[in-house]
């Protein structure tokens, strides 16, 4: 190519820049950065933010050696002791841990996909805001003094109002669960992106396997997350309002908070494992000089992990009593989920092995990650059989375990990553020096601290206590791994000087330093706002190792949507399996109103948690304002023809296609929905089964009509919004809009009939779990109703505005799908409450 | 081939240990109602009931192993030759799951 043809193109490529930049940043107005959407921006925070909390829960960790390096010290309270380990595990795990993956699959996942934002870049917006106020609301609580003290899960009857009578349990459970809220808007926000948001032609099976766990990880934490929200609602109602979930003396039992806290806990320790995993698989390759071996068998893989993993929830409930052949059950799914690991464990060391492996910076990392991981699984696999289980139970060694798996297997591949991208990120070369002896100092730091731990477990220091006499063989092995803590804080500190003196000092360095072969690398450093200036078409697996030349040509517009039309920010909708081009996805710009909608949740919290109950109901209120606004504007008012997108492709946009992201956000929150509802049927069976002091002594009024009306609504409801779509398939709006008032009225219908049934036919929830459980489910598909009602209605005034035509059909459809998921769970809540006493009463 | 057909293939992927899963969870609640019951130790009627239970996922894990060979032996080259190639992997992996995790139903003892 001449000279002159360069500096066309380069000018070309300017110009592009020019246009598209101010298309997709924030504002730049004095508190434009509040509106920012943009999922670089977004996912930066979520990262910063996550790292804040980190080291908040690293000086906790100081705090908890300290007291321990000695036998009988003083240096904290039996009470402070309480709050700092409970507030450690917890900040670790829901303020550091899980954000940071949210931010991590936030900021790569649209640059490796190829495309320009996420699906529902406000939703990411909104998870960021409700992510820092949860947040900081524990973080403010323990400022206080009033910081959770019954340890990271919580158990009840430790956390039940009468052994922790204050808010600082409260502080916990509606902290978190505010938290819970960002990770299922995350997930949801991931899982539509993936199967959506991707380059033309980049089928599943070229996809960056990062991607791959990332989708995997969000499906789990759409499944695996309601369960600990469900035990959160229900522990809060019961400490606030009396009622009897976990109360073994009216009818609950505490088994049940177990039950549904390590639904979500175990499952939570691979949710945190595998986007690090999907790190080395990423990392390793490119440093090993070849593409990784196996890419099928690791999917296969770290799909079957993801199922299993789901299988062990009991693995940590072995000392409960519960019978011994259940137990063999989860014992033998504990020891059969090292295999998926194997596997990709053994294409790593193929990759490696069939490679030439450069030992840089990141390559140190994942190979720390290697040895302390394997180490953790090697005594997960010690504590899944039950008999030595129960020896070193709620001991160090536990401590000491869970220590290697989460370090292991999370911050090592983290750290692999955060080194690894950083010259994405900031443009410049990656020093190796200083990053060097920091990883040092953490690695020899980490083991000093945790190997000689699982000593001291064996040795029968339990965990949890604030201080030990002499003379019993823990002061030793204690001193030690207090030392080695401070190492390993020392070397983290070191990190974070590492990091910063290279984002601000290092040379700058050409695009892909490393030679990858993934799309992230294709985009100019520090990357633009709207990440690629054309979007590009994938034909394997490492798209820049195809064609070196990817870079230039999509900054100079060769790709697909290169340029500015109408000031709409346009990227690529595939077809989910195979790639191929099928809408045009135009996304929404900033906005303030998910920093709103945030605050108002905020004030939910606050005033549940001050137990200013109208408070919080005029929040909730708002809460539904605020996201009906959100909505108002989004789609077209007139029908589109299909639109060129550049190489000859035309293609719909979004609002005119059946395979609307928004469709598939709709199904992905009915999935974490139906999650929250499974969980919630297998509390009520449970506790109806299993739990103390049941036969109630009272059943619920057998009186059929209130549940024959409710169920007669709930089916109507269904039928006339299928009707409506119907209707609107056939072109008569008139209809539709009537279909769809009709039922926006049997949802309100049903709502009051749901309504009705705890307050009139039920026993009181104050007096048995039987009651508890009644009013919760009854409450549930009342809830649903409403809900179905509004989003009818929202239909239907969006039909009056224009929004909805027989082609821009997604309100219509989505309002159809939400009324026909309340009435089947609306129906089988009906046939628990009203028709199980019946059979049980025979 | 592309739309919801596809999304149907991709569905594949979570059959072979979807129901891995219902055969875990369906083994035990079983094993959990009939304790809860008050099912003596070595209760046979229980272990009956889950020795069946047992049996008919693994007939259902064999039928599905068998479905999805076949599926992909017909496919062509092509993106959804992946899918159904790993939608076997899993499926085949499920079923070796399911014998291992219900193994004990025929060996231990009921609410002991």
């Amino acid at each position: 190519m001449s000279q002159d043809s360069h500096a066309g193109r380069a000018r070309e490529a300017l110009r592009l820049h020019h246009d598209l930049e101010p298309l997709w940043e924030a504002p730049r107005t004095r508190f434009g950065f509040l509106a920012a959407t943009n999922h670089s921006t977004v996912g930066l925070r979520f990262i910063a933010t996550a790292i804040v909390f980190f080291f908040i829960g690293g000086i906790l960790a100081m705090v908890i050696r300290a007291q321990l390096a000695g036998a009988n010290t003083q240096f904290l309270s039996e009470h402070a002791y309480s709050q700092a380990f409970t507030m450690h595990g917890t900040v670790m795990m829901f303020l550091f841990a899980i954000p940071l993956i949210e931010g991590l699959a936030l900021y790569m996942l649209p640059k490796m996909l190829g495309s320009r934002d996420l699906a529902f870049p406000r939703l990411s917006a909104f998870g960021y805001w409700c992510f820092l106020f949860g947040g900081t609301m524990l973080i403010l609580a323990m400022l206080a003094g009033v910081a959770p003290d019954s340890g990271w899960f919580m158990y009840t009857p430790l956390s039940s109002k009468p052994f922790s009578p204050g808010i600082n349990s409260d502080v916990w459970l509606l902290g978190v669960t505010f938290v819970e809220v960002s990770a299922i808007c995350a997930a949801v926000e991931f899982m539509a992106t993936v199967l959506k948001v991707r380059a033309a032609g980049m089928s599943l099976g070229k996809m960056p396997l990062l991607c791959w766990y990332l989708w995997v990880t969000s499906a789990m934490m759409l499944v695996g997350f309601p369960p600990l929200i469900l035990g959160s609602i229900l522990l809060e109602i019961e400490r606030a309002f009396g009622w009897a979930f976990f109360d073994p003396l009216r009818g609950g039992d505490p088994l049940l908070w177990q039950h549904l806290f390590w639904l979500f806990g175990h499952p939570e320790v691979y949710i945190i494992f595998l986007p690090a995993a999907g790190i080395v698989s990423t990392v390793l390759p490119v440093f090993a000089g070849r593409p990784i071996v196996g890419y099928t068998w690791i999917v296969a893989a770290l799909i079957a992990q993801a199922f299993i993993s789901f299988g062990l929830w009991v693995h940590h409930m072995f000392t409960t009593g519960i019978p011994h052949l259940s137990l063999a059950f989860f014992s033998a799914a504990s020891l059969l989920v090292v295999i998926p690991t194997s596997v990709q464990i053994f294409a790593w060391i193929a990759t490696l092995l069939k490679g030439w492996p450069k030992l840089d910076l990141p390559m140190l990392w994942v190979l720390g990650f290697f040895f302390i991981f394997t180490a953790g699984g090697l005594t997960g696999v010690m504590v899944a059989v039950v008999p030595f289980d129960w020896q070193v139970h709620d001991t160090h060694f536990v401590v000491a375990h869970l220590h290697y798996v989460l370090v292991g297997g999370f911050v090592f591949p983290m750290m692999a990553g955060i080194y690894y991208w950083l010259p994405q990120v900031t443009g410049r070369r990656s020093d190796k020096g200083l990053g060097k002896l920091a990883f040092w100092l953490i690695f020899i730091g980490f083991n000093v601290t945790f190997f000689i731990m699982h000593l001291t477990g064996l040795l029968g220091m339990p965990r949890r206590v604030y201080t030990y006499p002499e003379g019993v063989g823990w002061e030793l092995p204690n001193l030690v791994s207090s030392i080695g803590g401070f190492v390993l804080a020392f070397g983290f500190a070191l990190a974070v000087i590492d990091i910063a003196v290279q984002w601000r000092f290092a040379a700058h360095t050409a695009r892909n330093p490393w030679k990858a072969g993934t799309l992230e690398w294709a985009m100019g450093t520090p990357v633009p706002p709207y990440n690629l200036a054309s979007l590009p078409r994938v034909d394997s697996r490492e798209p820049l190792a195809d064609d070196p030349q990817l870079p230039a040509s999509l900054a100079a517009g060769d790709g697909y949507l290169p340029g500015r039309r109408n000031d709409w920010r346009e990227t690529i909708g595939v077809d989910g399996v195979t790639g191929r081009p099928e809408q045009l996805i135009l996304l929404p710009g900033p906005s303030y109103v998910p920093l709103w909608t945030a605050v108002a949740a905020a004030g939910f919290f606050l005033s549940f948690l001050f137990s200013f109950y109208a408070g919080a109901a005029l929040s909730a209120a708002l809460v539904l304002a605020l996201a009906l606004t959100w909505l108002w504007n989004s789609g077209l008012k007139a029908d589109s023809e299909p639109i060129d997108v550049g190489q000859g492709i035309k293609l719909m946009p979004h609002p005119g296609s059946p395979q609307a992201p928004g469709w598939w956000g709709m199904i992905f929150t009915l999935v974490a929905n139906g999650a929250f509802f499974a969980s919630l049927v297998f509390g009520y069976l449970f506790l109806w089964t299993i739990a103390p002091n049941w036969p109630p002594p009272q059943w619920i009024d057998p009186d059929p009509l209130l549940p024959l009306a409710a169920a007669a609504a709930l089916a109507g409801g269904s039928w006339l919004a299928w009707r409506a779509r119907a209707a609107n398939r056939a072109g008569a709006a008139g209809k539709r809009q009537m279909a769809l008032l009709l039922a926006a009225a049997a949802g309100v219908a049903a709502s009051l009939a749901l309504i009705a049934v705890p307050l009139l036919l039920a026993p009181s929830p104050v007096e048995h779990a039987y009651g508890s459980a009644i009013a919760m489910l009854s409450g549930y598909a009342a809830l649903h109703a409403f809900l179905s009602a509004v989003a009818c209605g929202f239909a239907w005034a969006r039909g009056n505005m224009g929004y909805v035509s027989p082609l821009r059909s997604l309100d219509v459809r989505n309002a159809e799908l939400l009324w026909h998921y309340t009435a089947a769970t609306g129906l089988v809540i009906l046939v628990l409450v009203h028709l199980l006493p019946l059979a049980a009463a025979r | 081939m592309t739309g919801p057909r596809t999304n149907i293939e991709a569905l594949g992927l979570v059959a072979g240990f979807g129901l891995w899963s219902l055969a875990f969870v369906a083994l035990y609640a079983v094993h959990g109602y009939a304790c809860g019951s008050g099912a003596p130790p070595g209760d046979p009627t229980a272990r009956a009931a889950m020795v069946a239970l047992f049996a008919a996922f693994l007939v259902a894990h064999g039928w599905l192993a068998w479905w999805f060979a076949r599926r992909w032996k017909q496919s062509g080259e092509g993106p959804v030759r992946f899918i159904r190639l790993a939608s076997l992997v899993l499926a085949i992996a499920a079923a070796g799951t399911t014998i291992w995790t219900g193994l004990p139903v025929l060996t231990l003892s009921i609410c002991a």
